[in-house]
């Protein structure tokens, strides 16, 4: 299961308090502990390298900028950040006029172009993959949040601005889409 | 009668525990095919989060990135540079 629980959740509590109050090293180390996630969120919502490189920036920055308003209300701070991550993404998209298709050579993973990987199972995820990027962005949002990140379904819904009810129903069609793409690209 | 959001969500919550997906379904024979396709496409996403992972130049990119729109940041966040400490 991937959890970032390498550190406590009390080394991370102290880490906020003291980038509150503007101590850039401490903010540092949050960063270090969070970029991936924030990077793959932002990634998947918007399809582009550079786009979730530049966005990922953002996403620090504007926390950097309202750390002293973080407010631990049972809610872990990487949920914060992933909130944040989702707004701007979603801003992001809205004002790209083509909205989010498919760009070339899509992925950001070095280790999808080693060809000892390419097997059965790898083909299959990519396919997945795909399919992923090709849902809406709520749907998209939910699945990465669900099941990359791994969150609870009250962390989902804090970030998606939804009830937990609600982030079950759209992961009930996040999947049933992704079923049926996957069907209609075995049998094409 | 659960509906299948509910079970669906159940389901995915009693594998996330480390139960098989017959186990996992063991709740729901009304929804039983249904659930069982739903839940290897959802078991085929959970690797996914390996494959997308910034290399530590991107993430030195994104750092670096992230001072130049924020030239208000202490230098000393870039004391902590190099690998990140969390898993992936």
């Amino acid at each position: 299961m991937l959890k970032l629980d390498l550190r406590s959740v009390d080394d991370e509590r102290l880490l906020v308090e003291r980038a509150s109050v503007r101590d850039a090293e401490a903010f540092g180390e949050l960063y270090d502990m969070h970029v991936v996630r924030v990077y793959r969120h932002i990634y998947y919502l918007v399809n582009s390298v550079s786009e979730a490189e530049d966005l990922t920036a953002q996403t620090f920055l504007q926390a950097w900028e309202a750390m002293d308003r973080y407010q631990d209300r049972g809610v872990p701070f990487v949920s914060w950040l992933l909130r944040i991550a989702h707004n701007l993404a979603i801003s992001h998209l809205r004002s790209r006029r083509e909205g989010s298709q498919l760009h070339e050579g899509l992925v950001d993973h070095d280790s999808f172009r080693n060809p000892e990987k390419v097997a059965e199972r790898q083909v299959e995820e990519a396919r997945v993959r795909q399919a992923i990027l090709k849902l809406g962005n709520e749907q998209r949002q939910v699945i990465i949040l669900r099941f990359v990140e791994d969150l609870e379904y009250r962390e989902v819904a804090e970030i998606v601005g939804k009830s937990v009810a609600a982030v079950r129903v759209i992961q009930h069609r996040a999947l049933c889409t992704l079923r049926k793409m996957m069907q209609v690209e075995s049998v094409g | 009668m659960v509906s299948i959001v509910e079970a669906l969500a159940d389901c995915l919550e009693t594998m996330r525990r480390g139960s098989d997906l017959d186990m996992a379904l063991e709740k729901y024979p009304e929804y039983r095919a249904q659930l069982r396709a739903l839940l290897k496409v959802a078991s085929l996403i959970r690797p996914l989060a390996a494959e997308v992972t910034p290399s530590p130049s991107r993430r030195e990119a994104i750092r670096a990135r992230l001072l130049e729109l924020g030239p208000r940041i202490d230098p000393s966040f870039l004391d902590t540079g190099g690998e990140p400490s969390g898993a992936c």
